[in-house]
């Protein structure tokens, strides 16, 4: 094969361009026509056999091909449209989004109906979460495809020789899926024969008998696999910790005679075939780590690994490190060096946080230790645990809004909170009704978790994630009748920057100066403000906001959140499922900030709300160690969900070699006081440049000036391009 | 007094700091970036380039006036209420000047302990020029110590040998500007002779102090000082590095909206310029340059 310089091109856009061959099977069209035939059909069928069939089908007939420009050959057309993230395939749109509707509306019609209004009003989105998963990796390395499908076929004889009927359905789903997975195998081999693809063919010959036994087929093993799972609309969410994943691969490469080059090599065409993959929310992998007893994991590989992602630049796939105490401190500052050069695709998340978060669901280290982050940035213990991590987020500020209209919904004028008097003789008393709005709403959440839980298998069988475990082969249980050791559920809360500048400002504005009485402000909230300009901006100049290590709403924000973790963190509801808490948005603050009402911290309607632990945007004005000071109040490790802080900073303010060596002691510090997660943004030119245009946006972007900071967007249009000119530069 | 508190420095000392920039100072340096410094009293700065012509602050205050769309501002009128602060919704407005105790601020300072202890950095006194404060200094300096913060005074060294004296028990470390070692270019530069400077200096050095000199660079101005300075700093012997800070014409709309004179020079030294001024004093003095 040429370089891989060479070959680039031909990879980073691959699957936006594929054409695939007529020959090899049916159309997209053609197969959604056909599955969504067969789900019409569906009728009374069993469930996990007819998927499975529907999975054989697609198998048999989906359309190949083969780039010969990288040993990650092959491509099948799915019917995914890749002109952005990669969109949904044919076995999602055909038969699981049917089905789930379907499943859902007939079964729990009444809160089906409340939540696809909470959806539609922006207050939670309430889901059924099949889509992050964490392959069993370790189980299912050492196997291969051969194996498990051995391992599932011995399973079944013994379920039959007992007479559990159920173990035997599902693992005849199991079987039948592997079937067709090694039938698809040896198509794609007798495919590649005709292309100048010696190695790859023999690779995929290999594993259509055997688990991988070299660095190269690990790494196809594990893009197949990825294909296979999330082709019956399972996902697995991370790559797992390639750096002990891959590591005897990697030491018997060198022991065989490989070079480190060539092993570099192939690291690259492994990474850049993700970049192409276009995976939606990107495809992340985890580095680094400590074990029970406190020491680093971080090997040779990992560093490998790092040097590799660093020099091709890109952001997909994106890393998740795990930071601890004894941290090997060359790859820590590494990473943070390349954080520094704006590289914003490294997750960092501290061990002792997440291992402190699990000891609340009573789960022990000697488990823990082996968590990964999956998706964005969840943990979760790989082989131990199904955690179903996106199964409510949650909008806390249209709390405010039901607390201030007793119950009704601003916009939409429907009643979606509960049904309150709205008067308050004192702040804390509203401070009360405001915690039992927020409850109302996360109790919604999780009664309907409850209910649907009933029915995960009824909605999609997952036959290969549930492959991945031991547990659910030996048992002969799908992953989502709660066969593992730790079955959790979890929910996230999005927002509460502006919940928190909000309670703040009628604090202090309606109960201690008394400008404006309580009725009135839900007036000029209905009203977006208009008429009460003064007192909106008023109120935004307040220094009283989140992230800038103030008494008064770091004191709300504790409170908050103490309560959250009293009333909800590790609560133990049906089938043993512990229930896990986060504070992060991903991006639904956007879409659901867009259809919230006004608020009292002076947001419009229709403005973002707050993201993650983040500030509301613009208003953490104490730099970044006041920000960080807010945000170390929380208790975050009860949040094991996710409690990630996304910081931005100018290259400038943490420039050269001391600069670098700063940057380090503040992430250290941070996460020594407790701090979860972090990832960074440290901005160039191109942003700048963003920021000019639209400032509100960017409120909170620093520059260094001389012997200061200054904000970005305040600053002069002259002096803003004089340092647009100058990061150009650098 | 004082006029700002900044936090996450990372260029004043060690680790990562907290700046106390004190405000008033005894020189004039044509190029100065900080003219809020200047004045021991407290001002106000109104930014014109920020106003949209909302009104709202004229409807509030005397000291503006909006006139054919042309914002007026008459700053002798302001009593410093801040109020406009909190009504302007652009944020045009600063008050400098913040007559907080010392216990005041070493409480806002020590804010960031965590950061100071686990960076090995500490507290920065910066201004203006802090020594013109002596006793204020000494006061917030003594109160930090208490908590074993680490302290670094940036001083222009044009101040009593006295006020030095007094800090000296509590400073780790000075960092110190030198801008000329000709009197007559000094005083052009700064307005000032620099003999008391030259001399606290050898001062600070016989006390055994950690030194930073810091030596502005201005094409034209102080230039040509280079070598000399190289010569003179050969002599002393507690320097752990000498920084050269190219000049940056950054702080125009500052001096504008401070109603204050801007003599600052036009012209940027080039990347060579410095890169040059850096070695002829790192192969002449001996010391560590960056
Ligand atoms: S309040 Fe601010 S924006 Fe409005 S006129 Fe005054 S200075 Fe200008
Ligand atoms: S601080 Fe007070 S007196 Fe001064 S300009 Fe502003 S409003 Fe007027």
């Amino acid at each position: 094969m040429k370089p891989f310089n060479k070959n680039r091109k031909y990879i980073e856009n691959e699957f936006e361009e594929a054409s695939f061959d007529a020959v090899t099977g049916l159309s997209a069209e053609e197969l959604y026509t056909k599955l969504s035939e067969m789900q019409e059909k569906s009728g009374d069928l069993e469930r996990e056999r007819f998927c499975a069939e529907a999975y054989a089908f697609l198998l048999e007939k989906l359309q190949l091909e083969i780039n010969e420009h990288t040993p990650f050959a092959v491509k099948f057309n799915i019917g995914v449209d890749y002109s952005g993230f990669a969109g949904i395939d044919v076995f999602d749109s055909a038969i699981f989004r049917k089905q789930r509707e379907k499943v859902l509306s007939e079964k729990l019609p009444e809160d089906y109906a409340r939540m696809v209004d909470g959806d539609i009003t922006g207050l939670s989105l309430i889901y059924t979460d099949f889509w992050h998963t964490v392959p069993g990796w370790d189980y299912i390395i050492p196997l291969g495809f051969s194996g498990v499908l051995e391992n599932a076929k011995a399973s079944r004889k013994k379920h039959e020789n007992d007479g559990d009927a159920r173990a035997v359905r599902f693992l005849d789903s199991v079987i039948i899926r592997y079937e067709a997975i090694l039938g698809c195998m040896r198509r794609i081999y007798e495919y590649s024969l005709s292309f100048d693809v010696p190695e790859f063919s023999e690779a995929i010959k290999n594993l259509t008998i055997a688990p991988p036994k070299s660095l190269y087929e690990v790494m196809l093993f594990s893009v197949l696999f990825l294909y296979f799972e999330e082709i019956g609309c399972e996902r697995g969410r991370t790559l797992g910790p390639i750096d002990s994943l891959y590591y005897p691969f990697y030491k018997s490469a060198l022991d065989g005679g490989a070079s480190l080059e060539e092993i570099k090599e192939m690291f690259r065409y492994f990474f850049i075939h993700f970049t192409a993959t276009k995976r939606f929310a990107q495809q992340p992998f985890l580095i680094c780590g400590s074990d029970v007893l406190g020491n680093d994991r971080t090997n040779e590989l990992s560093h490998l690994i790092l040097d590799v992602y660093d020099e091709l630049n890109i952001l997909d796939p994106k890393i998740h490190l795990r930071y601890h105490k004894n941290i090997d401190p060359e790859i820590f500052k590494k990473a943070l060096s390349m954080i520094r050069r704006g590289n914003s695709s490294i997750c960092i998340v501290n061990d002792e946080a997440v291992f402190r978060g699990y000891e609340k669901l009573g789960i022990p280290r000697e488990d823990s230790q082996n968590y990964v982050l999956l998706g964005c940035y969840e943990p979760v213990i790989m082989g131990l645990e199904e955690a179903e991590v996106g199964v409510a987020w949650i909008n806390s500020a249209k709390s405010i809004e039901y607390l201030l209209t007793g119950g009704r919904d601003i916009l939409s004028g429907k009643y979606l909170g509960l049904k309150t008097d709205k008067s308050y003789a004192t702040f804390d008393e509203l401070f009360d009704g405001y915690l039992r709005q927020l409850d109302y709403t996360v109790d919604f959440a999780i009664e309907f978790a409850e209910k649907q839980s009933k029915y995960n298998v009824l909605m999609n069988p997952s036959p290969i994630y549930s492959s991945t475990f031991a547990n659910c082969i030996e048992k002969g249980r799908d992953v989502h009748e709660y066969s593992l050791k730790y079955n959790n559920f979890s929910l996230k809360c999005f927002g509460l920057a502006t919940v928190v500048d909000s309670l703040c400002a009628i604090k202090k504005f309606v109960y201690e100066n008394g400008e404006i009485s309580l009725e009135e402000l839900t007036g000029a909230l209905e009203k977006n403000w208009s008429g009460y300009e003064d007192l909106r901006i008023k109120i935004l100049n307040d220094k009283d906001k989140y992230g800038n290590g103030r008494a008064l709403p770091d004191n709300i924000m504790q409170r908050i959140t103490e309560h959250l973790e009293e009333k909800y963190v590790g609560k133990e509801f049906s089938y043993g499922r512990r229930l896990r808490f986060g504070l992060d948005s991903i991006d639904t603050h956007l879409y659901r900030g867009r259809v919230t009402a006004a608020t009292p911290d002076g947001r419009l309607a229709g403005e973002v709300v707050s993201r993650n632990l983040c500030a509301t945007p613009g208003m953490d004005r104490a730099g970044i160690t006041g920000y960080m000071q807010s945000v170390l109040k929380i208790n975050s490790e009860a949040f094991l969900n996710s409690a990630i802080f996304d910081f931005t900073m100018h290259p400038s303010a943490i420039e050269g070699e001391k600069g670098l060596i700063d940057f380090v002691s503040l992430i250290k510090i941070f996460f020594d006081g407790g701090g979860f997660a972090v990832q960074g943004n440290i901005v160039n030119s191109e942003t700048l440049k963003a920021a000019q245009n639209d400032p509100r946006a960017y409120s909170t972007l620093q520059i260094r000036v001389c012997g200061w900071n200054e904000y970005f967007v305040r600053m002069s249009k002259a002096k803003q391009d004089y340092f647009i000119k100058e990061s150009e530069l650098k | 007094m004082i006029f700002a508190i900044k936090r996450f420095e990372t260029h004043d000392g060690d680790g990562i700091r907290t700046t106390v920039f004190f405000k008033g100072c005894p020189l004039r340096c044509r190029w100065c970036h900080n003219p809020e410094s200047f004045s021991r009293e407290t001002e106000i700065a109104y930014n014109d380039e920020l106003c949209i012509r909302c009104g709202r602050c004229t409807s509030l205050c005397d000291a503006s006036v909006i006139k054919d769309n042309k914002h007026i501002f008459d700053r002798t009128k302001c009593t410093f209420c801040g109020e406009c602060i909190d009504i302007c919704p652009r944020g045009a407005y600063s008050i400098y000047g913040d007559n907080r105790s010392a216990e005041e601020i070493a409480e806002e300072v020590l804010f960031d302990e965590i950061f100071f202890k686990g960076s090995g950095g500490g507290v920065t006194f910066s201004g203006g020029e802090p020594l013109m404060q002596t006793d204020f200094c000494v006061k917030l300096a003594k109160i930090l110590k208490e908590r074993d913060i680490n302290i670094a005074i940036d001083t222009c060294g044009y101040v009593s040998r006295e006020a030095i004296e007094k800090i000296l028990p509590y400073a780790d470390t000075f960092l110190y500007d030198i801008k000329a070692i000709d009197p007559e270019v000094h005083k052009a530069c700064t307005g000032k002779s620099n003999e008391l400077i030259l001399d606290n200096l050898k001062f600070i050095d016989s006390k055994g102090k950690n030194i930073e000199i810091r030596i502005p660079y201005i094409p034209e101005y102080n230039s040509g000082e280079i070598e000399k300075i190289a010569e003179f700093l050969k002599g002393i012997k507690n320097i752990k590095l000498i920084r050269v800070l190219p000049y940056h014409k950054y702080a125009d709309s500052k001096y504008l909206s401070l109603g204050t004179k801007n003599l600052s020079p036009e012209k940027i030294p080039t990347k060579e310029e410095i890169q040059r001024a850096r070695e002829t004093l790192r192969r002449i003095s001996g010391h560590k340059v960056n």
